[in-house]
């Protein structure tokens, strides 16, 4: 009986996943440059028919023996489809303008900084901020940014958990060494302390680190690798806009980001790794000043969890990486107007030098930059 | 910026190591129980899934060993997570030499192609359902928020 139940799910997921391929396909008023788009994810899907049809046509289907693993692999197979149902292929079914310039413009970002892979779609109605699914190569923007450049930097993140999505077996392979003599280094420190309780908290500290905070970490370096210290400033703004506790999570929490305090500290790392301690120490200025109204203060422990050490070599083995991608760093920019990557730097250092006439200002690069993309 | 992101990421590489894991233990049991499709197996599928188990077991005893090594691993080899470490922990934690005894016994049989009795092919199908167990949670939270 478990066997005829599961026999009709796997029949009816294959019926849900020709439905997605057949209106994918009848999507006829798409822009023709999404065109590489629409051919991979009718690849995929097609991929995840011959998946479910191999399944349905194993002679051993659904035997007593293998269906704990059948049934697991249709979970799989099924949490694919979810995936790309939700998400790209939610976005193809009622695309519109501002899609489209959103793709354009993040098409231009990734030809100027020589993004290694095929640049994302772009969803320009985002319910959650700026935000990313990387096994769709999709990444969502809020509906107002089109009007705003102080913010853009939080795509460039976004763009990084692209590239974390290709490089991260690499990264943690790298990675995992220090993190674990760190882990190691504080379980002998703390080997006379309450040591049960420690070292749970040590296997929850290694297990965020190689899990979460790394992808975090890495967006961040990449970001500001990529477009310098206006990254720095987009993430203070949010902070003051979003967070009142920065150094949470501390050493026994759980979260899937690091603590904003951390965060800073390796962009500022980062910025200094590439030379720019000017950019780094006015930030970090701005940074103590702003942050030293909010009331949270690290609790005795915090320090266990980002020592500099490790926000050092990580840092280190990421603007490492970008450098290996042959991705372009910001400081090696041309300062031409069409150059997106110079255009959030300069938004930022114009909003420094005239906050006032900065908005004005704005509108102005604004339309300019709807005129540059209008086309393809 | 949003949870998203490390979400999807996280329930990537998971499900990645599962499919990995599952597709080779279904390979060994079509063995063991000499089913219909055993036939169709090559030597070579059963040797690859004989090495990616062995791989993954000698990672999972060293890991639980109460001195674990911290080996520097080579990214194209298999990555054990954290949390994969953990679970078996909190599930044999009571038992755990024992548990790491078995876990031997299971790679050594692997590893010289001998029949693999219930009680380890009960090993191979318990790591799978608590790497399938941490996939679905995963999961459930991209959809759930």
């Amino acid at each position: 009986m478990p066997s005829r139940f599961f026999s009709g799910q796997v029949h009816l997921l294959l019926k849900r996943c020709l439905t997605l391929i057949e209106r994918l396909n009848s999507l006829q008023d798409l822009p023709t440059e999404l065109a590489p788009h629409v051919s991979e994810l009718n690849n995929t899907l097609n991929r995840i028919r011959l998946a479910i049809e191999n399944l349905l046509n194993d002679p051993d289907f659904a035997s007593p023996s293998l269906l704990v693993n059948q049934f697991d692999f249709y979970k799989r197979l099924a949490e694919l489809l979810n995936t790309f149902e939700w998400h790209p292929l939610g976005l193809l079914d009622h695309y519109n303008d501002r899609d489209l310039y959103f793709y354009r413009f993040s098409k231009l970002f990734c030809e100027q900084i020589q993004y290694p892979y095929p640049p994302p779609l772009l969803s320009a109605h985002s319910n959650e901020y700026f935000s990313s699914v990387p096994p769709t190569n999709l990444i969502s923007v809020p509906l107002g940014e089109d009007t705003n450049l102080l913010a853009l930097p939080d795509f460039v993140h976004e763009l990084g958990h692209l590239i974390y999505h290709h490089v991260w077996k690499k990264l943690v392979a790298q990675f995992m060494p220090h993190l674990q003599k760190h882990i190691n280094d504080q379980k002998l420190s703390t080997a006379s302390q309450a040591a049960k309780a420690y070292e749970d908290k040590l296997q929850l500290l290694e297990q965020s680190w190689s899990q979460r905070y790394a992808i975090e970490f890495f967006c961040d370096v990449f970001a500001s690798y990529a477009v310098g210290a206006a990254y720095g400033w987009s993430h203070l703004r949010l902070v003051l806009a979003t967070q009142t506790d920065l150094y949470n999570p501390s050493f026994g929490d759980t979260a899937t980001h690091p603590a904003d305090e951390a965060r800073m500290r390796i962009i500022l790392l980062t910025l200094k790794r590439m030379g720019y301690d000017g950019a780094a120490v006015a930030l970090k200025g701005r940074w103590d000043a702003l942050t030293s109204i909010l009331v949270a203060k690290p609790d005795g422990e915090y320090h266990f969890c980002y020592p500099d050490a490790l926000l050092e070599k990580f840092s280190e083995l990421v603007t490492k990486l970008c450098r290996e991608l042959d991705l372009i760093p910001f400081f090696d920019q041309p300062t031409a107007d069409n150059n997106l990557p110079n255009l959030m730097q300069q938004a930022w250092d114009r909003f420094h030098s005239d906050p006032v006439a900065y908005a004005q200002w704005e509108t102005g690069k604004i339309a300019s930059l709807k005129s540059l993309l209008a086309t393809p | 910026m949003s949870e998203t992101g490390v979400i999807s990421q996280e329930y990537y590489s998971t499900a990645e190591l599962f499919q990995t894991i599952n597709q080779s233990i279904i390979i060994l049991k079509k063995k063991h129980f000499n089913l219909a499709g055993a036939a169709s197996l090559t030597s070579e599928q059963l040797r690859e899934a004989g090495d990616l188990l062995t791989q993954l077991l000698a990672q999972l005893i060293d890991a639980l060993h109460s001195q674990p090594s911290h080996t520097p691993i080579d990214d194209d080899r298999l990555q054990v997570p954290p949390f994969f470490i953990k679970r078996l922990q909190e599930r044999h934690g009571n038992e755990m030499n024992w548990y790491v005894d078995d876990l031997r016994e299971l790679l050594v049989a692997i590893r010289d192609a001998k029949p693999l009795n219930e009680d380890l092919i009960a090993h191979l199908d318990e790591l799978c359902g608590q790497l399938d167990a941490e996939t679905s949670a995963i999961h459930r939270r991209l959809w759930r928020g």
